[in-house]
């Protein structure tokens, strides 16, 4: 694996508006990540009905943005409430990306929590194959058939 | 054929006594090669290859130097041995040369042995045959003296890092250890003293002046081990040290250099993508890569014939891997093999030095905090109470508890003198009891390293790096290669030490000082990596691979019947491979000693 060793020295130039968006994401994510993680499941699901799937694009700068915005979700071991709080950030745009909790595929057990989007890990290093998901909270479908009767999951 | 073997000497005193020891060896252990006194006797014997020592003679004086040095020293030599009369005047000379060796003079009776000013080259030394012997490695000194290992001694080793001084305690209780930085002076009547000849530099100078001094001192270093010339190779790992070293390396055109990268897996760990760019920008070198299928696990070959080595040592669980490059540069031809080692001890500056810092400078420092608090996750109680901490190391030293020690969290805050130390579940009553009568008989006296708890922390923890340094020397060797690390010769040191700590601790930068450093020496690219790779997944594959031969180990084990470890617990532990508590150095120190006492102890020699 690869550890970050430093903090980001250029913090990227974000509006004053956008980033007090981003603090409000982030003061929600360290509430929520303190949730059961059955309860912060069914309350992300809950947040993100009605949103449409980010795109990698926008993914990418939301995790900017809440990087920016807060020096403690930089950090080594802050990875729940910052992977909830960029999926936070995506949802005040109206898109959601996939947030997920798991595991490298192989031992040790090497708990994470991160956010993909279409199909790729943002921001992380490492190969998304690798990464066993064991809860993920995906923006929903559009509203067709079998997925309509199952959506309130 | 040149010999492998790892390279020791002895230093005998110039009377027959000491001529008297020094023939029996020779007659021992045929081959050795030998320099003399002025009077003829005996005065360095050893093994160590022709270019590795220079000896300049002056009438009944002589100064030697062996290790890595430039051969222009011979003559700055001579002139000083010309004008000497005591060995005692010769304090200044050392850090006058590039390198990393030892300084031996022989002054009309007088004896003067020393090391290097931060411990890459160490002296010991005992009684045999009613004589002094000094020499580089405790582990020689002792089969020579015959003597058995100190139980206690044996102890301390499975504490992991055990506090100092008791970090640097030899592992024989009638060999004693020569401080880094001092030198061994015996006068002509044999009474033994020690003379410091080296302190760490304050940390007072600015970054600007540090870095062009770190800059001149680094490229002295890499000189000294690429201008005999010939084939050479380096590590080139995709951090930020070994790929300065070759870049310094590749400007020598009298050496040919090959690059050598492990990338291992990089599905999880970004070092192969960092190596292939720097070697993109070394044009002319070549750049040997390693199958990852041939990296080899840890803990693979555990078991292997050990090396004699004056201490346990970790490397034990990955001596293969660590030696995989090693080898397969011996097989193309490489004289020399550079590392990156050190690299870490110097530039990753440690927030120890907040205790000091807050003081002084309480602005710059709290802003620091919070950027190690942010980067590191730490929780302000812990991080608080620690710094707010104001007692001295003595009593630091005094509060270390072995009792109901919690398990260790990783990546908590550890900002005091000293962390705790690792206390595993398998050590015995008789261990707990005996380290505790250790420290206890340490604690009134002990000095630290440095007077602040930074400088203590940074000094303590480079002189754990050069041991284990030199074992992965050693293990180099044997695998076909001399290695270097240019970042441990005395200068680089002192350059990186003296810069302000304000200018080195900065959570917000990687390593700043060696970047500023090597500005315009390695590419822009190179030094903007903010990333580190990291090996616990292999440790854990590993662990898992070896499982049997590691629950075997423990059937009738040395530190068994010495009545050190819970022998059942450690089978119990390692027939679970997945259990925590073999994966930080409470397992690894244990196997460490188990494996040093079978090398190192013969088959009667059990341990009383």
């Amino acid at each position: 694996m690869s550890v970050t060793t430093a903090l980001p020295a250029d913090r990227g130039s974000f509006p004053l508006r956008r980033r007090l968006a981003a603090r409000t994401a982030v003061g929600a994510a360290r509430l929520l990540a303190r949730l059961a993680p059955h309860r912060l499941e069914r309350a992300l699901t809950r947040l993100a009905r009605g949103a449409v799937p980010a795109t990698e694009a926008q993914a990418t700068r939301a995790r900017e943005l809440v990087l920016t915005s807060s020096l403690r979700m930089n950090g080594q071991r802050s990875c729940l409430p910052r992977s909830v709080a960029v999926a936070l950030t995506c949802r005040l745009g109206g898109t959601w990306p996939t947030w997920c909790v798991g595991t490298l595929m192989i031992p040790p057990f090497s708990p994470h929590a991160w956010v993909e989007a279409e199909g790729r890990l943002i921001g992380e290093k490492g190969d998304h194959a690798n990464w066993a998901r064991l809860i993920s909270v995906a923006a929903p479908g559009p509203v067709t058939g079998s997925r309509a009767a199952g959506s309130t999951r | 054929m040149p010999d492998r073997g790892a390279p020791f000497f002895f230093v005998f005193p110039d009377n027959e006594a000491g001529s008297a020891a020094a023939r029996h060896l020779r007659e021992d252990v045929p081959g050795l090669s030998s320099a003399a006194h002025a009077s003829g006797r005996d005065w360095i014997v050893g093994r160590w290859e022709p270019a590795d020592l220079l000896v300049a003679r002056a009438g009944r004086n002589a100064i030697a130097l062996i290790g890595t040095f430039s051969q222009s020293a011979a003559g700055a030599l001579t002139r000083r041995a010309g004008v000497l009369r005591d060995p005692a005047e010769l304090d200044d000379l050392a850090l006058t040369l590039s390198g990393q060796f030892h300084l031996l003079a022989s002054v009309d009776g007088a004896l003067r042995v020393q090391g290097s000013a931060y411990g890459a080259r160490r002296v010991f030394h005992t009684r045999t045959g009613g004589t002094l012997v000094a020499g580089d490695r405790a582990a020689e000194l002792a089969r020579l003296a015959g003597l058995e290992p100190d139980p206690a001694a044996v102890a301390l080793r499975l504490l992991g890092a055990a506090p100092a001084p008791l970090d640097e305690r030899p592992m024989w209780s009638a060999v004693t250890a020569v401080p880094p930085g001092a030198a061994l002076l015996a006068s002509p009547d044999g009474v033994l003293s020690e003379r410091r000849w080296h302190r760490p530099p304050e940390p007072v100078t600015p970054l600007d002046r540090g870095a062009a001094a770190v800059r001149d001192a680094l490229l002295d270093a890499v000189e000294v081990r690429t201008a005999p010339g010939g084939l050479i190779s380096s590590d080139l790992s995709g951090g930020l040290d070994s790929t300065t070293v070759c870049f310094l390396a590749a400007r020598d055109s009298r050496a040919r250099l090959i690059a050598a990268t492990s990338t291992g897996d990089e599905a999880f760990n970004e070092d192969g993508r960092w190596a292939r760019w720097a070697a993109e920008d070394l044009p002319g070198v070549e750049h040997y890569i390693l199958p990852n299928e041939e990296l080899p696990k840890f803990y693979d070959g555990f078991d292997d014939p050990g090396l004699r080595l004056d201490a346990p040592t970790p490397l034990v669980a990955s001596r293969r891997r660590v030696t995989v490059l090693t080898a397969k540069m011996a097989a193309r031809g490489s004289r020399l093999h550079l590392t990156g080692n050190g690299g870490d001890n110097l530039f990753v500056g440690l927030p120890h030095h907040l205790h000091t810092l807050l003081v002084r400078h309480p602005l710059p420092a709290l802003r620091r905090l919070s950027g190690f608090r942010a980067l590191l996750s730490w929780p302000l109680a812990p991080v608080a109470r620690q710094l707010a901490d104001r007692r001295g190391y003595r009593a630091a030293l005094a509060a270390v508890s072995l009792r109901d020690v919690p398990e260790p969290v990783p990546g908590s805050p550890a900002l005091g003198w000293l962390g705790q130390p690792s206390v595993a579940s398998w050590l015995t009553e008789d261990c707990l009891r005996l380290l505790e009568r250790e420290l206890a008989a340490a604690a009134p006296t002990a000095v630290p390293y440095g007077r602040t708890p930074g400088r203590h922390t940074e000094l303590a923890a480079l002189r754990g790096l050069v041991r284990g340094n030199q074992d992965i020397e050693d293990a180099g060797r044997a695998a076909g290669v001399p290695m270097s690390a240019p970042f441990l010769d005395d200068r680089v040191v002192d350059a990186a030490f003296s810069v302000r700590a304000l200018d080195r601790v900065d959570p917000w930068a990687y390593k700043p000082l060696l970047v500023r450093a090597m500005d315009g020496l390695v590419p822009r690219r190179s030094l903007s990596r903010t990333t580190k790779g990291e090996g616990t997944q292999d440790v854990a594959a590993g662990l898992y691979r070896n499982r049997e031969a590691l629950t075997g180990l423990w059937e009738d084990s040395m530190l068994g019947r010495a009545g050190l470890v819970d022998e059942a617990e450690l089978r119990r532990l390692c027939a679970v491979p997945s259990s925590p508590q073999l994966r930080d150095d409470r397992f690894l120190s244990t196997l460490a000693a188990e494996m040093w006492l079978r090398t190192t102890v013969n088959a009667q020699g059990a341990l009383a």
